[in-house]
């Protein structure tokens, strides 16, 4: 399971590492983990997403769990689940699944070399969130190595189950923060025999008007996302066959359905291909999504991507086109909304290294950020992993 | 050291005199849930208001007294019961429905309010709350939420974690929070994810902010008859196999099949061996090519008769056979105890036939009706606690099931949480490790060991030893020590 060297380059928050682990056993992993050595620890799965969150607060080292982590895929087709190891490749889990007519609805960007495990620490979604919800809704049950070394499990892999607390949605989108996932449970699904296709519309309300008809209507899309970018605002739909037939005849779209994969994929990556160096990521009530995007339309994004299902709004800028950064701090302020319960919240996914310090990437918890503490403090006390990149400097 | 007198007195300046129940007569209504533990609490307080519940919360620690939540009190683990005795906290008069929002698709309630009023109130909207326990008429919100509920359609739409947004809660320390919000990726850890299914060890919700869906635009529910068990089983994992995922698909036995025709008569044929209902909802075109495949995958498998409920009073017949059997099945022995264990799909041919075995070893009737798609089975066991030692040899005969649950890969509960009763029985699941590791979430939601004792994790004195009603009642007078 050797795998390539991270690029020589790795930075974060404009540091280099201190060291650099590349443990080979799980009991090689688990010493390493205990060990106090003053370095707070980066986990890496395949490393695609490792600028999200702060940087490091402190000396570090890049942890690689490639080839630490034992087991191969476990597939119960009858089942509809499957158990992997944390650094199995969506890529490598949907071929297995494929094969048997299944599916794991999850792509978060660039999903094809992700890693299980890191796509759930870091809490990115895609597409197909807005018919199968987010990645952490389809997890089973975990095993989660400690920062004290200590392998702890919950869950199970059984598609309903409610024994013990639900430790599987703190860990997901914790970034590492309370432990680092080894292994993973989860649903899988039949996969589909779906249509996708494009439409254009003229603008991004009119496809956000058009997804919530069809929505209410109960066309129930994989895939509802209108992308504004310079090849225009046009809607990217993937339906049930049925459905897809009806939805045609109801938008009278023409069959441009040749767009089909190069508009899944733009919607899907958008802030992450290697020309763009800022995302941001926005989830807002129904009502207040055209806000939102008058915001970011006025912040000149380079691709804009509206999920109106799951009320995402999601903006990418290149490197050499990045807002104003006391214009691009004011949009995000608004969005946070202080007062719970939230009708909106903005997480920038990623941004240009000399902007860290300057925005907060998450937001600060509007509340319950003692307990947050509190459960840090109880899995990793003296912040050995990830520490000071969380949401309120956890 | 505080006497009920004073701790009543304490807790009516908070509620209210009206709002707290202190007398022995009145106390026996909340010493149970919907299983078979009981003990009374020393006193129920009814507070009106998230403030209300953290200043009972924050009297209780000063005075060292458990706490325990209750909602409607249909749970079916224990959860509600204070094992500890102490202090019941009663969501009754917290059930207003705050806000329906139907561009956003999201109500915020109160926790008190029965999960049923929700969704008759969105229907006003064309819109319902996906969650549906079959006790949806009386279950809370609050206690859905404490116990992550699911029901016949959270087979298709997730459980009652997938469907709530955010909670505001009183923590077992006292302290409101607000966890999650009216839209999902609210900044830092999901503490919403993590109480909801905490069975009330965490603290008690004071409001929810719910996702409303819309209602199908077309249903078709039919009911697939089979001479077998194990040919009804077969047609589960046949109709998923085709690629759908069916609204619902129900199981019924023989004896619950009897049951129901005897009092709710939903039509099946008396002597069938199973029949399964199935549920297809969404667009008129996809909804009859599922109905036809599952028809076909159905009559593969060896069922003698699918029929489509012809209108909505059929339909509504054939649900209310399933949702009210477990009712219909008290007619036939004076009490039942429910399991909830889940097993691997595949599994299911082999366990239904280990519990046919716990039946006939333990000489009870086992009834089942059950969520076949997702592996949740209910076996029901019938018996008459009158009989001597009945109570002990069910748990045992429920013990069996539930190890035959988690040796075929399975989980002790699917729906109806851990409680008192199941935490024994935690150890079979998960290690000490993994159990001390759970706890450590307990500690940091400021819960010393008071707040719903006895529940969720294996706990030491105290807790098993319920049995001595008589002392109980003795020292239930006004000057005994609490």
């Amino acid at each position: 399971m050797s795998e390539a060297a991270a690029p020589p380059a790795l930075r974060l928050g404009g540091t280099a590492p201190e060291a650099e682990y590349r443990p080979e056993s799980l009991a090689e992993l688990s010493q390493l983990v205990a060990r106090r050595d003053g370095l707070t620890l980066v986990p890496v799965g395949s490393g695609l997403h490792l600028e999200a969150g702060h940087p490091p607060g402190g000396p570090w080292a890049p942890l690689h769990l490639n080839g630490a982590l034992p087991g191969g895929l476990r597939h119960q087709q009858d089942d509809l689940t499957l158990v992997a190891p944390a650094t199995a490749r969506l890529r490598d889990i949907q071929d297995i699944l494929s094969s048997a007519g299944q599916a794991l609805p999850i792509d978060p960007p660039l999903a094809g070399a992700a890693t299980l495990g890191g796509v759930l620490a870091s809490g990115l979604s895609g597409p197909l969130r807005s018919r199968y919800g987010l990645p952490r809704d389809l997890v089973l049950g975990m095993s989660v190595m400690r920062a004290d070394g200590v392998v702890v499990r919950a869950g199970g892999r059984v598609v309903k189950n409610v024994t013990g607390y639900d430790l599987m949605r703190m860990w997901c989108g914790s970034l590492g923060t309370l432990g680092i996932i080894t292994e993973v449970a989860v649903r899988v699904y039949p996969a589909a025999s779906t249509v996708a296709f494009s439409v254009a519309v003229e603008s991004v309300a009119e496809g956000i008007a058009i997804v919530e008809r069809l929505y209410r209507a109960d066309f129930r899309p994989e895939v509802a996302d209108i992308l504004a970018d310079e090849r225009g605002v046009r809607l990217h739909l993937r339906l049930p066959e049925i459905a897809a037939r009806a939805a045609r005849s109801a938008l009278g779209a023409s069959a441009n359905s040749g767009h089909g994969d190069t508009d899944y994929l733009a919607a899907r990556d958008a802030g992450h291909r290697p020309e763009e160096a800022l995302c941001l990521e926005v989830t807002s009530t129904l009502r207040r999504l055209p806000q939102v995007v008058d915001t970011l339309m006025r912040l000149h994004a380079k691709v804009l991507v509206v999920r109106p299902i799951v009320g995402v709004a999601r903006a990418a800028w290149a490197a050499h086109r990045l807002p104003e950064l006391a214009e691009f701090r004011a949009a995000v302020e608004s969005f946070r909304d202080g007062r719970p319960p939230a009708s909106s919240t903005a997480r920038i996914e990623r941004q240009p290294e000399n902007w860290d310090g300057w925005t907060d990437p998450w937001g600060t918890p509007p509340s319950g950020l003692a307990i947050m503490r509190r459960l840090k403090e109880a899995y990793d006390p003296d912040g050995r992993l990830n520490r000071g990149r969380f949401a309120g400097g956890i | 050291l505080t006497t009920r007198r004073q701790l009543v007195s304490r807790l009516a300046a908070i509620c209210g005199e009206r709002n707290v129940l202190f007398r022995r007569e009145d106390l026996l209504a909340y010493e149970f849930d919907g299983t078979i533990e009981k003990r009374l609490p020393h006193a129920v307080a009814f507070p009106a208001t998230a403030e209300e519940v953290a200043a009972v919360v924050k009297l209780c620690r000063e005075l060292g007294l458990p706490i325990t939540p209750r909602g409607a009190g249909t749970g079916l683990s224990g959860g509600a019961v204070a094992m500890k005795r102490g202090v019941v906290i009663a969501t009754s008069r917290m059930r207003r429905i705050i806000e329906i929002d139907p561009i956003d698709r999201v109500a915020i309630v109160e926790p008190g309010l029965p999960n049923i009023q929700l969704s008759e109130a969105a229907a006003q909207h064309g819109l319902f709350y996906a969650p549906d326990p079959s006790s949806q008429r009386a279950c809370t919100i609050g206690g859905n939420v404490a116990e992550n509920a699911g029901g016949p359609h959270c087979l298709a739409l997730g459980v009652t974690t997938n469907h709530v947004l955010g909670i505001e809660v009183v923590t077992a320390e006292g302290e409101i929070e607000w966890f999650g919000g009216r839209v999902p990726g609210v900044p830092g850890y999901d503490l919403r994810g993590l109480f909801i299914g905490s069975e009330g060890t965490l603290g008690i919700v004071t409001k929810a902010v719910v996702r409303l869906l819309p209602l199908p635009s077309q249903i078709v529910t039919m009911v697939a008859v089979f001479e077998t068990i194990d040919q009804a089983s077969a047609a589960v994992s046949a109709v998923i196999a085709s690629g759908i995922v069916p609204a619902a698909l129900e199981m019924m036995d023989a004896l619950t099949i009897q049951a129901v025709e005897a009092s709710i008569k939903p039509g099946f044929p008396a002597d069938a061996g199973a029949v399964l209902l199935i549920e297809l909802d969404g667009l008129a075109e996809v909804v009859e090519s599922q109905a036809a495949s599952a028809r076909a995958a159905a009559l593969e498998c060896g069922a003698r008769e699918v029929r489509a409920a012809r209108d909505t009073a059929e339909r509504t017949l054939l649900w209310r056979a399933r949702k009210d059997a477990i009712g219909a099945l008290g007619h036939i022995a004076p009490n039942y105890y429910i399991v909830d264990g889940v097993v691997p799909r595949s599994k299911l041919v082999d366990v239904m036939q280990t519990v046919g075995a716990v039946s006939r070893s333990s000489g009870f009737q086992i009834a089942n009706v059950f969520h076949a798609g997702d592996g949740n089975l209910h076996p029901l066991i019938l018996f008459d606690e009158r009989e001597p030692y009945a109570t002990e040899r069910v748990l045992d005969a429920a013990g069996h099931v539930m190890r035959a649950c988690v040796d075929a890969g399975g989980s002790l509960t699917g729906e109806h949480g851990v409680g008192f009763e199941k935490q024994r029985y935690m150890p079979w699941l998960y290690s000490e490790v993994d159990l001390e590791n759970m706890a450590r979430v307990r500690a940091a939601f400021g819960n010393t060991g008071l707040f719903n004792p006895c529940k969720v994790l294996p706990e030491g004195t105290g807790c098993g030893e319920a049995g001595n009603q008589a002392a109980a009642i003795r020292n239930a007078g006004p000057e005994a020590y609490v």
